[in-house]
């Protein structure tokens, strides 16, 4: 501490230590300021209509595929999730379908069972929020659309079943840990995938097979089995 | 500042410089055992662009994990993009395939509009999870990288270290 | 110029007397301790990270400030040297003092700080 690089030196270190410790103080409490159980969370979601469509699904895409666009219902209040340390919350939904017919075939029959080497449901979010503050973060959506739509990576998405919506989070703190979150009552129904509607949205000609009109995603919503 | 050097014993001089060695030789095997420690070749990047504001900011440090192999959809991964060198940090919003399948994963940064597509390599529509990702991110701490950028990016910033060093070695009394 | 690179280094140096030394450690210690302190207390009794954030960079500040220049509270007890015994007549005592033999003698004060 002679002179005045050392102390300068010495200052500085010692700052950086109580920094640390004040940081991971600040993580600590944070982490355990949150919901230890997403159950607890006041989460729904409710498919509302889906449609399946041939086209370019955005304007960047390279080619021609089928896409599945979704409205749905959500009720969510994410604010205790919102603890000191919490710097955003980013809100997801994710929609959840069994993989492409090849490989769903073997996988069907073993519904349930431990981890197999198949391959898991495919996943898609549909639509996300990026909530700051504890204002926000009661969310009310009625017919809302989605903000992306679906695809597979087979191409193909119409006509399949067993797909569920869920609801989902990712905490980001100021200093710490991130961390995830589900609900189990944040899950819809199991629904599928219409069979393609004509007019192909995204794409130039919509010269498509299937000249099936489906009105409505409720009605297609009968398939009574549940998640797997 | 040659006298300084010259005026030591050999004693003196061979102990500075194997306390630098010892110094850089504790932060590189630090940095290994930690790349073991999370299978991942960068265990803790800095953030390099504002695609993920407001979660990440540029100059914030990321921790990584990469011994999940079965990346969920919402986390956010750090991937390099095929022919490139450039790590970039982004969520994961589609997912497909897993189990004995390669599991493909399609990216987007939350400030984007747009998904990862375009930054992809030539004719890759998805990541590679075993081949292009390098880690998931679990731990956060803000701006503590800030240093690197402003380094990287302002290049005259060097000299003027260089020259506060060389400021502080002339006025130093030995 | 070798006057000014002198006056420059006496500057830049800013050395403090042994007593100081220790009033600076301790302020250190305790001035940086406390912030943290209050800065992680207060921001989580009333929630607000910012409010750490300020506390802490604010304490730090301060203490940057308290500590680093050479205030003169620092240079209270000058070391009470024994005279110089005039071994060669005719050399001035600064000049000594300044010479090979009196920086080895400061760069093992030096050495005895750190312990």
């Amino acid at each position: 501490m002679h002179s005045t690089l050392v102390r300068a030196q010495n200052v500085f270190g010692f700052f950086t230590t109580v920094a640390f410790i004040v940081g991971a103080l600040v993580a600590v409490t944070g982490y355990f300021s949150l919901p230890s159980d997403g159950n607890s969370l006041d989460v729904s979601v409710d498919l509302k209509n889906v449609q399946v469509a041939r086209g370019r699904p955005h304007y960047y895409s390279s080619k021609r595929e089928e896409y599945a666009q979704i409205r749905f219902d959500l009720d969510a209040d994410l604010s205790p999730l919102f603890t000191w340390n919490t710097k955003q919350v980013f809100l997801y939904i994710m929609a959840s379908y069994p993989p492409s017919v090849s490989s769903a075939s073997r996988d069907s029959k073993k519904k349930g069972s431990s981890p197999s080497p198949n391959p898991g449901p495919s996943n898609a979010i549909i639509y996300d929020k990026i909530i700051t503050s504890r204002d926000e973060a009661h969310l009310e959506l009625r017919n809302q659309r989605s903000k992306y739509q679906i695809t597979d990576i087979s191409g193909r998405i119409a006509n399949r079943h067993n797909a569920t919506l869920e609801v989902a989070w990712n905490v980001q703190p100021w200093v710490g840990a991130l961390t995830w979150g589900t609900s189990s009552e944040g899950r819809s129904k199991a629904f599928a995938f219409p069979a393609l509607k004509s007019t192909g949205a995204g794409g130039g000609g919509a010269a498509t097979a299937t000249k099936k009109k489906n009105v409505a995603g409720e009605q297609t919503m009968g398939s009574a089995a549940p998640a797997a | 500042m040659l006298s300084a050097i010259s005026g030591m014993q050999p004693r003196q001089l061979a102990a500075q410089v194997l306390n630098f060695a010892l110094v850089l030789s504790t932060a590189f095997m630090l940095w290994k055992g930690l790349s073991v420690a999370t299978d991942s070749p960068s265990p803790i990047v800095v953030v390099l662009s504002g695609s993920m504001e407001p979660a990440f900011q540029r100059g914030d440090l990321l921790f990584l994990w990469n011994r999940a192999r079965n990346t969920q959809i919402g986390e956010v991964v750090v991937y390099n993009v095929r022919g490139k060198d450039i790590p970039i940090v982004h969520r994961v919003v589609r997912k497909f395939g897993g189990g004995i399948k390669p599991l493909r994963l399609l990216t987007k940064g939350d400030n984007n509009l747009a998904d990862d597509t375009e930054l992809y390599a030539r004719g890759q529509d998805y990541l590679d999870r075993a081949a292009d990702v390098i880690g998931s991110v679990k731990g956060y701490i803000p701006f503590v990288g800030y240093v690197t950028i402003l380094i990287s990016e302002h290049p005259w910033l060097k000299t003027v270290i260089f020259g506060l060093m060389g400021a502080v070695v002339v006025l130093q009394r030995e | 110029m070798a006057e000014l690179l002198e006056r420059g280094r006496t500057i830049f140096e800013g050395q403090i007397d042994f007593e100081g030394q220790h009033k600076a450690e301790l302020l250190t210690t305790t001035l940086l301790g406390i912030s943290g302190f209050v800065a992680f207390v207060i921001g989580y009794l009333l929630q607000d990270i910012r409010l750490t954030l300020a506390i802490g960079l604010g304490g730090t500040a301060l203490t940057f400030i308290a500590v680093v220049p050479p205030w003169k509270a620092y240079n209270k007890h000058p070391i009470a040297w024994l005279p110089a015994e005039g071994t060669e007549a005719g050399n001035d005592s600064p000049i000594i003092v300044d010479g090979k033999k009196a920086s080895e003698g400061v760069s093992n004060l030096n050495a005895y700080n750190l312990q």
